[in-house]
């Protein structure tokens, strides 16, 4: 195939600088400045890919992110990115490019019978058949959807790297044509710091394609450039206007395979808002309006005047308004045979570029297009005639449209202006932005010029827009004999619209749902005004009444990659570790996520001892001698002032009133409706200081619950709370020798049972570091919890096991720890899972003896519900065979097999333990009656989706030395 | 006309020409047995089950702006009953089986596609939860499978299974049953199978007020005129409380948005519906090929129907963090729905303290999976003036006597459900 | 959006925590209908609402927020009680 003719005085490429690039696995070659799609016209290839639905040829039409034809696939492996608009990428040595959505080639596509059956295929078919037999619609809908989709996209990870990025100014203005830069320099004039940013990596808007405006164009952007207070943003398309003045834009960055960053989020926060977007041409609807040649006039200008590529010869153009007579004077120029069908009367434009030797037909229409694969003839009607015209390339423009998607964000509706046979805002002004230029229905170079100026004084330009650009509303066209297509991505032709009418689809939404027009790709941005044109006409009402269907961002599609940045990965969120972490990662420690923590969840002794053998050996290590477990990341709140014990007594459901300084306290909190929210401990440290713990899950939300009540609910008491859980590292130590290691990790202090007792408090050092000491015990064994400075964590940590050495003092991990405390009956979150109450766990008593006045939770702790003895309540649970073991998430039956479902179940496992000091399997659990009904009784603890089932007698959860002794001890 | 592929055929050698309108637009009448507020997908669906179960016909459903407008046709269409309290598991159960029959029902294909739900579970104490619903979902007769991580890996390879994974994938729980449906469909085959009936839609017909005779409702003002009626139900979700303060009612309920995202048409990329677990989001493939996003409500409350870019971010970091390759994949739209987020996660599906008045509301996230069964239990509500024995805890007041349906136990806190 | 704390100034959302209505008080007295109001109603105009935001990632004041839930407006932030209406 032989190269376009190329028009030398282009200014938008490089011919010094030539470029190669495949398409299709064919190498071609084009200029710097090139776009993929003005590279390959050039190279004469028209037919670039296939429709959505009939697998219709297609090529470029127009010149900008509008495109709905030519798109491909761009790149390979994982870098390949599907749906990619040719239009859009900048050509750059290497670019592989290839066609989609058809198969075996482009040229021959099986699925091009589709277009054979498109009778059938219309709008909505699928809602009507494919239900028979009820089981096959899994298999014709994996035909269907083998059918649908547009581009293949990758499995792999992407190896290439995005950035997020805050930006500030005064004004954003959204891209830079006349309007935009005009706008931008004047607002910078007055000392405004302003954001310029354009979705094409050339600025300029429409200005580039005209080559009467090149000088000026150059001028206004050498003036920008030495503006310092003016940022400007090329290839950084503003996708979404969010609440406030908050922006979203994304900067293309690649100009090679494997740039990195490949793309950078913008998220802009502006005053104000000045929106230059432009408008965007609109197509004919006419028959075969998507062969491969027939394009957007201003597309026809871009490339035979910016990209400088003359894609033909013959050249028919086809319009309702006068905007594409400049193009058949630029034509005439390079001797292309120029002939226009104008589907207006006679009109003096019209004469005067007939003087030029350019045909002219007014009253005309263009009813078809034909030829294969690309255009070989138009024909055309003129007052009942019709006559056959060959060309090889047809420009239309059915008039403009203005381009508000960032205003219809925030909520402006668009409405239709008869005069200028468009949709248009009646108001240009907000409070928080002002429209100008084309976007704002003003056609011509000077206007939009002055309306940029007139922006930076804040003044709306109203007067401006006028039907300089004279246009006729011409729909579509009605004597066509093809396929006349209205949303070309989707395939949805006039036959559709009209369809979905009748069948009762008549609200804008209802036809937009059901044609699926306006939903590919390009948002509809080519189809949108002439589908509610035809839509009026079909309802027989005003296009106002028929009203528009809101634009949703993205303007244009952002890949995903780029919202994320670099929060992928090992750094979606972040990590939170311990103080001690550092030696748990150094010694073996098999590390955990809890939340955003890491724990320490077992300590394996060799390669191959597994968590089971290695949570029991911990276990017996610490009932029998003595161990350390890192406890940092529970949560730790001081709370400070006068009435710091009155703010605590209303917290906790038991009384805090009478606690002593230096006492620790066991707590149970509740939430406002009833049911217990946390545990924990809390000690008076000082008159008028308490340390409270909470569970590492909630540390955060108890946290806020306890400001919630200081600054709202109970502003009056004296009182202040903060969070100190990472300023204390936590070491528990645990085991009938941890008062002997106690004893010699102290610099001084007596730790005496006399002097520390049960639940006693004691302020000290340890190797010289501050440390607090909590005589409180999670295992039911002597134990004790200190608290040191969190950088003194990992020391104070190796300290304990270097003076401990001679007890055979041992870490151990989360998992040991919660065994531990399954066998003492003590509850965690498994149990406290947001639906149990004091009663469901046993602490009746605890609410019975409840007097205060105010606690949180006093009037829904009691109420009937709650004392429903159908409530699951906690019992322990011991397998009647030794050797099976419980699983947590069971289901508990009072029979062994499930015969019939559904079945109501008794209630379920929380948490399971094999005890090595009893030699038992043992689990906790919660069932209908609880103790009182199922003491002694056997229970079948179900896990049908392993297909197993436990025998247990029901028993106390207090496994183990029900007295306490040992921690007493 | 029937739909099938006979008649699709024969129309189409008639150039489409002969298809009559789904549904009819006739003018309101001035008196009604039953008028239904709302036409989304569970007014329509009360309106065609009132019609089909219980031959009440004189019915009319009220639409401010056009059937299906609301979150039936902006919601990502997941489809389950992976629930674990009774009273959820049997309602989202029956509605599962209503499902796996609405095409032939209605005689319009709603694309129901049973590809199958997993969630996924990244900590032992996630997989123990887990465990816990899947067992309760076995022993109430639903389909329920427990994987573990190599199982997961198999059944769907494309996760991040890497070293470099934040939250490694422990394992999920599975429901083959569960799946997506075409959402518009829903509500424009419940449209039109309540129309075949006997019932009138009534669009751009906004309720302003409400008639009562002391505590007996009478009918309602509109845009479009008075109507009157004995029985009224509401089934406007996040528009609920908008009504029920015309009528001095205070609800447990608060209106957020919650965003969707849509990305541009792929060929298959994920053939089942997944969703995070270490984070909010969840992913299906329409069967037109747009990968379908969510995630987690904006956490304000809102009526806009469009959120903000905070929330876009987080979604599609927890999309990046469970599949990877979705990096290259560009979002086409994205936008909000109202969700009408209730103080235990619940639905509220009851008569109320005014006679003919009946609310049907609290829908969270659940509302489009519970579409068929909601329409069925709400006909039966208001046809027989009590609960079905499906919704008979759906009630108004176990607020306040503590029969909570709390899935999450997360208390009442409406944005925390 | 962006919502001005009165201690730190105009931020972005992202700083803040929703905390929901701000008319709600906790009942003194042991009222059936008040503790309802209190735990389990809520106001949920369309329009301006009035509602508590946390500066959870700033000085972790609470603030009540005037704000339109139909179009995102914030009208007003101030401290609880700074408010004569309050």
């Amino acid at each position: 195939m032989t190269e376009a003719k190329r028009n030398p005085n282009a200014t938008g490429v490089n011919f010094d600088k030539s470029i190669r690039f495949s398409f299709d696995g064919k190498t071609y070659s084009g200029y710097e400045g090139d776009t993929l799609a003005s590279a390959l016209l050039a190279n004469n290839v028209k037919l670039i890919g296939r429709s959505f639905k009939y697998h219709r040829p297609r090529g470029v039409i127009s010149a900008g992110s509008e495109e709905p034809n030519a798109i491909v696939e761009l790149g390979s492996g994982a870098r390949l990115e599907p749906n990619t608009r040719a239009t859009m990428i900048d050509l750059f040595d290497g670019l592989q490019a290839s066609s989609q959505n058809r198969w075996p080639s482009l040229k021959f596509d099986i699925s091009s019978v589709n277009n054979l059956f498109s009778k059938f295929l219309v709008a909505g078919f699928y809602y009507k058949t494919f239900m028979w037999p009820a089981k096959a619609w899994m298999f014709y809908e994996s035909i269907i959807r083998k059918a649908a989709g547009l581009g293949k996209a990758t499995r792999e990870f992407d190896p290439d790297r995005y950035d997020r990025v805050n930006a500030f100014c005064d004004v954003l203005v959204v891209g830079a044509g006349p309007a935009g830069i005009s706008a931008a320099l004047a607002l910078a004039e007055q000392g405004k710091k302003v954001i310029i940013a354009d979705e094409h990596s050339r600025l300029g808007g429409m200005a580039r394609f005209d080559p009467e405006q090149t000088q000026w164009l150059d001028e206004q952007l050498q003036k920008l450039d030495q503006l310092d207070d003016v940022i400007v943003m090329p290839a950084t398309t503003v996708f979404g206007a969010y609440d406030d003045g908050a922006y979203g834009a994304v900067e293309q960055l690649r100009n090679s395979n494997n740039f990195s960053p490949r793309l950078r989020y913008w998220r802009i926060t502006a005053a104000k808002a000045v929106y230059a977007t432009g408008a965007l041409e609109r197509p004919l609807v006419f028959g075969n309006n998507d062969l491969p040649g027939v394009m957007l006039a201003y597309a026809l200008k871009a490339y035979v005047n910016y990209y400088g590529v003359i894609p033909g010869q013959n050249i028919t153009i086809f319009a309702n308004n006068d905007s594409v007579y400049s193009l058949a004077k630029d034509l005439d120029q390079l001797e292309c045979n120029v002939t226009i069908v104008d589907s207006r009367a006679e009109h003096e434009l019209a004469e005067k570029v007939r003087q030029l030797g350019v045909q002219v037909y007014c009253n005309a229409m263009v009813i078809d297009a034909r030829g294969w694969q690309r255009v070989e003839k138009v024909v055309i009607q003129q007052q009942g005639l019709e006559f056959d015209q060959s060309c090889d390339i047809l420009a239309m423009s059915g008039g403009w449209t203005p381009t508000l998607h960032l205003q219809s964000h925030r909520g402006s509706k668009p409405s239709f202006d008869d005069e200028l046979v468009t949709l248009n805002l009646s108001t240009l002004k907000t409070d928080y932005s002002i429209t100008i230029g084309s976007a704002a229905g003003i056609w011509l170079h000077q206007d939009c010029i002055r309306s940029g100026e007139m922006a930076a004084d804040d003044e709306s330009a109203e007067a401006l827009t006028s039907n300089s650009n004279r246009t006729e509303a011409l729909w579509y066209v009605p004597q066509s004999n093809y396929k006349q297509v209205v949303d070309y991505q989707n395939d949805v032709a006039l036959p559709d619209i009209q369809l979905a009418e009748r069948e009762g689809f008549r609200s804008v939404e209802h036809t937009k749902r059901y044609t699926t027009l306006g939903m590919a790709t390009d948002q509809g941005k080519t189809a949108n005004v002439n589908a509610l044109a035809i839509l009026a006409e079909a309802r027989g009402c005003s296009m106002q009444e028929v009203g528009t269907t809101t634009f949703r961002p993205p303007y244009t599609p952002v890949a995903i990659g780029a919202f994320t940045g670099r929060s992928v990965g090992y750094h979606f969120t972040p990590v939170r570790r311990t103080g001690i972490h550092h030696w748990h990662e150094l010694n073996g420690g098999i590390m955990l996520n809890v939340g955003q923590w890491q724990r320490p969840h077992y300590y394996p002794m060799s390669p191959t001892e597994t968590l089971g053998q290695a949570y029991v050996r911990e276990m017996k290590h610490v009932r029998s001698k003595v161990g350390i477990v890192d406890v940092s990341t529970l949560g730790k709140i001081c709370i400070q002032g006068p009435d710091a014990g009155e703010l605590v007594n209303r917290v906790y459901l038991n009384r805090f009133d009478t606690l002593k300084v230096g006492k620790v306290r066991y707590g149970v909190m509740l939430r406002e409706d009833g049911f217990v929210y946390d545990d924990g401990t809390t000690t008076r440290i000082a008159e008028n200081e308490y340390l409270m713990t909470t569970t590492t899950a909630n540390a955060a939300s108890v946290m806020l619950f306890l400001e919630y009540l200081t600054q709202i609910v109970w502003p009056e008491l004296k009182v202040h709370v903060f969070s100190v859980t990472d300023q204390w590292a936590g070491i528990a130590l645990a085991g009938p020798d941890s008062r002997k290691v106690l004893e010699q990790v102290v610099d001084q202090a007596d730790v005496s049972n006399e002097a520390l007792p049960f639940m006693g408090y004691l302020q000290t050092t340890i190797g010289g570091v501050d440390a607090r000491i909590y005589r409180i015990s999670f295992s039911g064994e002597l134990a004790y919890e200190v608290n040191v400075p969190a950088d003194y964590g990992e020391s104070v940590w190796q300290y304990f096991l270097d003076k401990g050495r001679e007890f055979d003092l041992k870490p151990y991990g989360t998992e040991s720890m919660g065994a531990l405390r399954i066998e003492k009956g003590h509850v965690v979150g498994a149990e406290l899972d947001g639906r149990t109450t004091v009663q469901d766990i046993g602490f009746g008593k605890m609410l019975e003896n409840c007097k205060k006045p105010i606690f949180i939770g006093q009037h829904y702790a009691r109420r009937e519900a709650f004392d429903d003895t159908d409530r699951p309540q906690l019992v322990g649970l011991v397998a009647t065979d030794k050797t099976k073991a419980f699983k947590n998430g069971a289901q508990l039956l009072a029979q062994a097999e499930i015969t019939l479902t559904p079945v109501d179940s008794l209630g379920h496992v929380t948490s399971m333990t094999y005890s090595p000091e009893l030699d038992e399997n043992l689990a906790l659990a919660f069932i209908v009656g609880g103790l009182e009904r199922w003491r002694d009784k056997t229970v079948y603890a179900h896990y049908p989706v392993r297909d197993q089932v436990v025998e247990a007698r029901v028993v106390s959860p207090h496994f183990l030395d029900p007295q306490g002794e040992r921690l007493h001890g | 006309m029937r739909y099938s592929g006979f008649n699709l055929i024969k129309n189409a050698l008639s150039g489409h020409k002969n298809w009559q309108p789904a549904w009819r637009d006739p003018e309101p009448k001035s008196d009604y047995d039953v008028l239904i507020i709302g036409g989304g997908g569970h007014g329509l669906a009360t309106a065609y089950y009132l019609a089909r179960n219980h031959g009440i016909t004189n019915v009319a459903v009220l639409e401010k702006g056009y059937l299906g407008g609301g979150n039936v046709g902006r919601n990502t269409t997941i489809v389950r009953s992976n629930y674990m309290l009774k009273a959820n598991a049997h309602f989202y159960e029956h509605s599962l089986k209503l499902w796996e029959g609405l095409s032939q029902d209605l005689n319009y294909n709603v694309m129901f596609s049973q590809r199958g739900v997993l969630n996924l579970a990244h900590t032992p104490g996630q997989m123990d939860a887990y465990a816990r619903r899947a067992n309760a979902m076995r022993l109430n007769g639903i389909d329920a499978e427990l994987l573990d991580r190599e199982q997961t890996r198999q059944f769907i390879p494309m996760l991040d299974y890497s070293e470099n994974a934040r939250f490694p994938i422990a394992g999920g729980l599975l429901q083959p049953r569960g799946g997506t449906a075409r959402h518009d469909a829903v509500a424009w085959g419940f449209a039109r199978g309540a129309d075949l009936r006997g019932v009138d839609m009534i669009q751009n017909c906004e309720v302003t007020g409400f008639l009562r005779d002391g505590n007996t409702i009478q009918g309602v003002e509109t845009t479009r005129g008075t109507i009157r009626a004995k029985k009224i139900g509401l089934a406007v979700a996040g528009n609920t409380t908008t009504l029920t303060e015309k009528l001095g009612m205070r609800l447990p309920i608060e209106s957020h948005v919650l965003q969707a995202f849509v990305t541009e048409g792929l060929k298959p990329f994920i053939d089942t519906v997944v969703t995070f677990g270490a984070g909010h989001f969840y992913i299906s493939q329409s069967d037109k090929g747009g990968l379908v996003l969510g995630g987690d409500l904006d956490y304000y409350n809102s009526y806009a129907q469009r959120g903000n870019l905070p929330t876009v971010e987080h979604v599609l970091e927890c999309g990046m963090a469970m599949l990877p390759s979705l990096s290259r994949i560009r979002i086409l739209r994205h936008w909000g729905g109202v969700m009408d987020m209730s103080m235990d996660g619940s639905p509220i599906i009851t008569k109320t303290s005014i006679k003919g008045l009946y609310l049907n509301c609290g829908w969270c996230y659940g509302g489009f999976k519970a579409t068929p069964a909601s329409g069925w239990v709400f006909a039966h509500t208001i046809a027989n003036d009590q609960p079905h024995e499906y919704n008979a805890a759906f009630t108004l007041d176990r607020f306040e006597k503590g029969y909570l349906i709390d899935e999450r136990g997360a208390g009442p806190v409406p944005k925390a459900h | 959006m962006k919502i001005k704390c009165p201690y730190c100034g105009v931020r972005d959302q992202g700083e803040f925590s929703y905390e929901g209505d701000a008319t709600i008080k906790r009942p003194q007295t042991d009222d059936a209908d008040a503790w309802r109001e209190y735990v389990y109603s809520r106001n949920n105009p369309r329009g301006p609402h009035k509602e508590l935001w946390s500066h959870i990632a700033g000085c972790r004041a609470w603030i009540v927020v005037e704000r339109n839930t139909l179009t995102h407006e914030v009208y007003n932030s101030y401290l609880p009680g700074e408010n004569k209406d309050d």
